[in-house]
C-alpha cells in the first residue's frame, strides 16, 4: 500500500469536523487496507507506533523534528522557527518548506506504508548515546523521499499529534462499520487488549468471531473501570440499591500490576509501562503477592520517612527521572493499597462480583509495611458512610469510594459507570469541587501578558457522545512561568479550526487540540447561553458555565483528556448546588 | 580470513576512500570473486557514490564467498591519511567481523597493521537510478575544480551548461557573477559530445565537496548532463571506476 494514499484518507479526515464523515472516511480506508497493514496503519491514524505498554515510544520533539526540515529542505534556521511561531506544527511548516524546495534527490521509488512505518520502528528503537542523531538521519531520509503532504502527516506521526480529530473511539467506531458487529463488541476487545491495532489487525484476518474471541491477558494491561461521583452519602446508597462496599480513596498513582512467577510488570492509568520507576513495587510484590499468576490494581501512595504519614501523588514525581530512581526508592518509600483483583491463576475474574474479587484479593495479599489491602467495609446506612468518610478524611485520604455488591458488579474495563461512586472531600464545602478540563482554546494576552496568552478555553467531556464541551474561560491562578510553559504547550498543539470534537458558541483566538488538562476550581456552576456544557439539560439554549475559575496550580499531564471531568458531572454538581440553595432559602425563610 | 586484497600504493587507496567520504559517513563494501564496490547515497538523498575496483588492480586478490563489509568511512579515512608509499592489505575476518589494514614496507622492513571494528550492516541495497545523458564530456580535472571553486565565491550553486563548444560554468550571487568557459579545441577540453545545448543547476556545496576530495585521483573527469536532470561525474581509475550523481535544483 503505497503511504501516498494513506495520506490522501488523513487530507480527507482533516477537512471534514464532521464525526459521522470522520467514521465514513476511516471506513473506507480500513475496507481498502491489506489485513496485515492494518494494525499498523491504525497505530499510525492515532500518532503512535505501538500500543502504549509496549514502553516504546518515537521519542522525536518538536525540535529534533524541525530539525530534519531544515536538513532537508536546506530553509535557514531563522525562517523554519518563523513559521513554526506561525503555524504551531511541525507538518504544516514542512508543507511549506518542501513545497518551495528547489533541491531535488535521487530518490524515484514511491513511499509504501510499510517502508515508513518500519523506519518508524528503527526510530522508536534508536537508544543510547547519538540515538538522537540516529533519529534525526533516519528521519531525513525519510523526508527527503516523500511528497510534501505525505512530509505533513509523517511529522505528525513522529510527534505524536496529528490533528485530525481522530481518538481510539472513532476507529473503533469505524472498525465496526466495516467487520459488522457493535460498536460495544470492539470496545471490549479494545478494553481487555489496549491495542488498537490487534483490535483492527484482528478483525481483518478473523472477523468478528476473533473479536468476540479477546480474552484477559497477563502481560497486557486492561483499560481501567472508572467511577462516577456524587455528593451525598444517600444519593450514593440510592444508586447501590443500599448496600455498598465503602473504601477509602488514596490520593497516589493507580497501578495494574501483572505478575507471571518472577516476573512483575506495572502500567499507569494510562496504559504506559512503569516498571522501570518502581524496582520497590516489583520486589513488594514478588515477596508478598502469594499468587503465580495474577492481575491486581493498587493504588501507590508516597509516604513520610519520618512520620510515616501519606504524602501528596506528587511526591511520585521524583520517580520520572531515570538517573533518579534509586535515590527516590529511599527517600520517598510508598505503601500500596491493594483493591482488586482481575485474573488470577487462570481465571479470569473480571465477570465475577465484586465481593468475589475481594475475598480472592485478601487471600493472595500478604501484608507487610509496603503491601497493604485497601481499608473498606461493607456499608447500608448513610450515617455510616458518612464516619467512613470523615475517617478517609482523617487519615489523609481522597475520600472515599462507594463499590456496588449486586449481581452486575463485575469488572467493566474502560468503563465509567454507578458501580462505583467516588465521594470526595470538596463536594460539600461552599466551594464546588476541583474540576479536570480540557484546554479547546486561547485568547491573546494583553498588557503584561502580550505575546502569551491570557485567557484558556476550557471544556468539559461528554462522555457518550465523545465531544468536548466549553464550560469556562479561566485567566487566574496562573504565575508566570505556567503562562510562559503553556504558551508554548498551547502553541505546540494549535489547530486551524476548532477541534471535530469540540462543541463551542465562543470564538478562541486560538483553537487548540483537545489533550491538554488542567486542574480547575471555582465559585459556583451558572447557566450560560454562551456554553455549551451539558447544553440543554436546564434551560433550552443554555449550557452550564463555572463561575470565577482558577487554575490550581495541578497540570494533569497523568490525564488524558477523555479523562476530564464529564459534562453528566458537572450537570450533577450543578442539580446539588441548586438542592443546596434551595435549603438555605427555605432556612432563611 | 575470508577477504585477502594486496593493493601495490595505499596512497590510491586512500584518495578513494577520501572520495567516498564527500558523500557518506558509513558505507557498505561489497566484495565478490571479481571486484570490491560501493555504492551509496547521502542521508538527504541528493548525492551518491557508486565504486568499483576490478581484481586486476590487486598483487594479491583472494575472496571465498561475497561478503559485506559495513564500515565507518571516515574511520577508515583516519588509518588511510596516514598512508604512505607503501603497499597496502585489506583484510576482513568475518568471525570477529573486523577489517585490518596492512601498511608494509618492503625495503625498510617496516610493516603496521591497524584494525576496525565493522558495524551493522545497514539495511537493503542502494538502487542506481536509471538515467540516460543527452550530453557528455571530459575535461581537465584540475580546471574544473578551479571552476567550482570561483563560483563558491559568488553562489551557493552553479549552472553548468555543456554546448557543442563549450563547457560553461555560471553563477549569480547577491552581490555579484561569476562565469568559467571552457572552449573545445583548448587544452582543458578533450572532448565533448552532444547534439545540442543542455543545462542544469546544482547546489555547489555537494559539487565542490565532491570534486575537491576527489581532484587527486585523476588528471581527467567526465561530466554527463541533460536539462535539469541529475549530473554524472566519473573520474577514471586503473581497473575499476569511481562516479558520483548530483540532483540539480530546479528553480
Amino acid at each position: 500500500m503505497l503511504f501516498a494514499v494513506l495520506a490522501s484518507y488523513y487530507e480527507k479526515l482533516e477537512a471534514t469536523t464532521k464525526r459521522l464523515e470522520m467514521i465514513d472516511i476511516l471506513s473506507e480506508l480500513f475496507s481498502k487496507t491489506p489485513p496485515e497493514l492494518m494494525d499498523k496503519v491504525a497505530y499510525m491514524t492515532l500518532g503512535e507506533v505501538y500500543p502504549a505498554y509496549r514502553g516504546l515510544e518515537l521519542g522525536v520533539a518538536e525540535k529534533l523534528a524541525l530539525k530534519a526540515v531544515q536538513r532537508v529542505s536546506g530553509a535557514r534556521e531563522t525562517t523554519i522557527s518563523q513559521l513554526y511561531a506561525q503555524h504551531g506544527d511541525v507538518g504544516s511548516v514542512a508543507l511549506i518548506l518542501l513545497g518551495q524546495k528547489a533541491q531535488t534527490t535521487l530518490s524515484f521509488q514511491e513511499l509504501t506504508v510499510e517502508y515508513v512505518y518500519s523506519s518508524l520502528e528503527q526510530i522508536a528503537k534508536a537508544s543510547g548515546p547519538g540515538a538522537q542523531e540516529t533519529k534525526l538521519a533516519i528521519l531525513s531520509r525519510i523526508l527527503s523521499q516523500t511528497s510534501p503532504v505525505e512530509a505533513k502527516h509523517i511529522l505528525r506521526i513522529v510527534t505524536g499529534n496529528m490533528r485530525l480529530g481522530v481518538a481510539d473511539m472513532t476507529i473503533l467506531e469505524a472498525l465496526a462499520k466495516v467487520f459488522g458487529g457493535s460498536k460495544e463488541e470492539f470496545e471490549r476487545a479494545y478494553n481487555l487488549s489496549s491495542d488498537i491495532g490487534l483490535v483492527a489487525k484482528t478483525a481483518a484476518l478473523e472477523g468478528l468471531n476473533g473479536i468476540r474471541d479477546f480474552r484477559i491477558r497477563v502481560g497486557v494491561p486492561v483499560r481501567c473501570m472508572l467511577a462516577e461521583r456524587l455528593s451525598t452519602a444517600e444519593e450514593i446508597l440510592l444508586k447501590t440499591d443500599g448496600r455498598a462496599f465503602v473504601e477509602h480513596k488514596y490520593d497516589g498513582e493507580r497501578m495494574q500490576i501483572h505478575k507471571s512467577r518472577e516476573t512483575v510488570l506495572i502500567f499507569s492509568r494510562r496504559q504506559e509501562n512503569i516498571t522501570s520507576q518502581y524496582p520497590d513495587v516489583v520486589s513488594a510484590v514478588l515477596s508478598n503477592i502469594e499468587a503465580d499468576e495474577a492481575i491486581m490494581e493498587c493504588e501507590a501512595v508516597p509516604v513520610s520517612l519520618d512520620t510515616g504519614e501519606m504524602l501528596p501523588f506528587q511526591e511520585l514525581m521524583h520517580r520520572r527521572r531515570k538517573k533518579e530512581i534509586e535515590k527516590a526508592v529511599e527517600e520517598y518509600p510508598i505503601t500500596l493499597y491493594f483493591f482488586d483483583l482481575l485474573y488470577l491463576d487462570g481465571r479470569d475474574l473480571t465477570n465475577s462480583t465484586f465481593l468475589e474479587r475481594r475475598t480472592a484479593l485478601e487471600k493472595i495479599v500478604k501484608p507487610s509495611e509496603t503491601v497493604k489491602l485497601s481499608y473498606g467495609k461493607l456499608v447500608t446506612t448513610p450515617e455510616d458512610l458518612d464516619k467512613l468518610f470523615n475517617e478517609a478524611v482523617e487519615l489523609g485520604c481522597e475520600g472515599v469510594i462507594a463499590k456496588s455488591v449486586g449481581e452486575d458488579s463485575v469488572y467493566r474495563a474502560g468503563a465509567r459507570g454507578w458501580q462505583w461512586i467516588k465521594y470526595k472531600r470538596d463536594y460539600r464545602s461552599e466551594m464546588i469541587d476541583t474540576v479536570d478540563l480540557v484546554v479547546v482554546g486561547a485568547f491573546h494576552g494583553r498588557g503584561r501578558r502580550t505575546g502569551r496568552y491570557g485567557a484558556l478555553l476550557m471544556a468539559s467531556y461528554d462522555d457518550e457522545r465523545d465531544v468536548f464541551q466549553t464550560v469556562c474561560k479561566v485567566g487566574s491562578g496562573f504565575k508566570d512561568e505556567d503562562l510562559e510553559y503553556f504558551t508554548n504547550l498551547v502553541n505546540s498543539n494549535r489547530l486551524g479550526h476548532p477541534s471535530p470534537r469540540l462543541e463551542t458558541v465562543l470564538e478562541a483566538d486560538v483553537w487548540v487540540d483537545p489533550r491538554i488538562v488542567l486542574e480547575i476550581i471555582g465559585a459556583e456552576i451558572t447557566l450560560s447561553p454562551t456554553h455549551t456544557c451539558a447544553k440543554d439539560s436546564i434551560k433550552a439554549g443554555h449550557g452550564l458555565a463555572i463561575r470565577f475559575p482558577r487554575y490550581t496550580g495541578r497540570y494533569r499531564d497523568d490525564r488524558k483528556a477523555e479523562d476530564a471531568t464529564t459534562s453528566k458531572e458537572i450537570l450533577e454538581m450543578y442539580r446539588r448546588q441548586l438542592k443546596r440553595i434551595e435549603a438555605k432559602v427555605s432556612e432563611e425563610r | 580470513m575470508s577477504f585477502r586484497m594486496k593493493l601495490p600504493t595505499a596512497d590510491f587507496f586512500a584518495d578513494i576512500v577520501k572520495a567516498i567520504s564527500s558523500v557518506v559517513d558509513e558505507g557498505t563494501f561489497i566484495v565478490d570473486e571479481n571486484a570490491i564496490r560501493l555504492t551509496s547515497m547521502d542521508p538527504a538523498h541528493i548525492s551518491l557514490v557508486s565504486f568499483e575496483l576490478q581484481k586486476s588492480a590487486a598483487e594479491e586478490y583472494v575472496c571465498e564467498k561475497p561478503i559485506e563489509i559495513s564500515v565507518s568511512i571516515a574511520e577508515l579515512l583516519k588509518f588511510l591519511r596516514r598512508a604512505g608509499r607503501e603497499a597496502l592489505t585489506l583484510e576482513y575476518d568475518e568471525e570477529k567481523r573486523r577489517l585490518a589494514l596492512i601498511f608494509a614496507d618492503q625495503a625498510g622492513g617496516k610493516i603496521r597493521t591497524f584494525t576496525l571494528n565493522a558495524l551493522e550492516t545497514t539495511t537493503g541495497k542502494t538502487p542506481i537510478p536509471n538515467l540516460s545523458f543527452e550530453a557528455s564530456c571530459r575535461l581537465n580535472a584540475a580546471a574544473f575544480y578551479e571552476a567550482v571553486s570561483d563560483a563558491t565565491l559568488v553562489s551557493d550553486y552553479t549552472r553548468i551548461t555543456i554546448s557543442s563548444d563549450a563547457v560553461t560554468l555560471s553563477s549569480k550571487g547577491d552581490l555579484g557573477t561569476h562565469q568559467t568557459r571552457l572552449a573545445k579545441g583548448g587544452t582543458v577540453v578533450y572532448s565533448i559530445e552532444t547534439e545540442r545545448e543542455v543545462s542544469a543547476t546544482f547546489s555547489l556545496t555537494y559539487l565542490d565537496k565532491i570534486v575537491s576530495s576527489s581532484k587527486s585521483l585523476s588528471d581527467e573527469i567526465g561530466l554527463a548532463l541533460s536539462n535539469n536532470k541529475p549530473i554524472k561525474l566519473s573520474f577514471p581509475i586503473p581497473s575499476g571506476k569511481l562516479e558520483f550523481l548530483i540532483a540539480p535544483r530546479i528553480e
